[in-house]
């Protein structure tokens, strides 16, 4: 496999992963019979897009330190 | 009694037949209508059991005896095949219906994690959320293996960003027209992203 194909593999499993944690959530909350997610769950996601925004930036930062 | 002794193989062939027409009808969807969803993958799920566990009584129902008797009639019909060809056939058959298995019963999944009727609003939004999150994960863990650059991660980061600000826009949208065209310009920003991860990976 290429390089670059091995990025978009990543890219897509990770997606799809992630779309399968999604799923699971939205049931869960379609089984409550609720059509809103709660505060609490917002905090969650946000929460969980702004740490892994900041291990990648911590990635990027490190590769162009190290001149890759 | 005797005759069932006799004649178990073939009984048990039939059975896995119907079994295995009985699963062709649930893909088929020919249950539909008849049973709900979750009956029919218990359906599945026993037939395919079933199935297996009929199989293998199957290929353990023959005595030594019959086996010699078996083979000593074979061998003397047709002389014995040189070479392996019988176990390589053996060995495609069964190469070929392990994934068969797993994507049959992988749709099954798959039909388990659909949501139960359409997304509202909320929930499609959170579910871009999540993409957003799994597209910077992608880019951080494709920079740290080498397989983009620190500059080309960068700029992945910056598309990322984009599809980050159109989602705040349509998490906090006055009303249902603004945030789904924010949300389409999400969906246009992640495709971005994907395109940078595929063109732009390092050499």
């Amino acid at each position: 496999m290429s390089i670059s194909a091995a990025a978009a593999s990543e890219f897509i499993i990770n997606g799809m992963l992630k779309y399968a944690e999604s799923l699971a959530r939205v049931r869960a909350i379609q089984a409550e019979g609720r059509e809103k997610l709660t505060p609490e769950e917002w905090r969650q996601i946000v929460s969980d897009a702004d740490a892994a925004r900041a291990v990648a930036q911590d990635e990027v930062d490190r590769a162009i330190a190290a001149g890759r | 009694m005797n005759w069932l002794a006799n004649n178990m193989t073939k009984v048990l062939g039939a059975v896995v037949t119907v079994l295995g027409v009985l699963q062709t009808m649930i893909t088929g969807g020919a249950f539909e209508g008849l049973m709900d969803p979750r009956s029919i993958r218990w359906l599945a799920i026993v037939t395919t059991l079933f199935g297996a566990a009929i199989t293998g009584v199957g290929f353990n129902n023959s005595s030594r005896e019959k086996v010699a008797a078996a083979m000593e009639t074979a061998l003397r019909a047709t002389p014995p095949q040189q070479g392996f060809a019988r176990p390589l056939l053996l060995t495609i058959l069964i190469a070929l219906s392990l994934p068969m298995v797993a994507a049959l019963h992988g749709c099954g999944l798959v039909e388990t994690m659909q949501p139960q009727g359409p997304l509202t609003l909320d929930q499609r939004i959170s579910v871009a959320y999540d993409q957003y999150t799994a597209a910077v994960t992608s880019i951080g863990n494709n920079v740290r293996e080498h397989r983009t650059t620190g500059a080309d991660g960068q700029k992945a980061l910056k598309a990322a960003d984009d599809m980050r600000i159109a989602l705040d826009m349509a998490r906090g949208a006055p009303d249902v027209q603004t945030a789904e065209g924010q949300l389409a310009l999400a969906a246009n920003a992640l495709r971005e992203v994907q395109k940078y991860l595929d063109k732009r990976a390092a050499p």
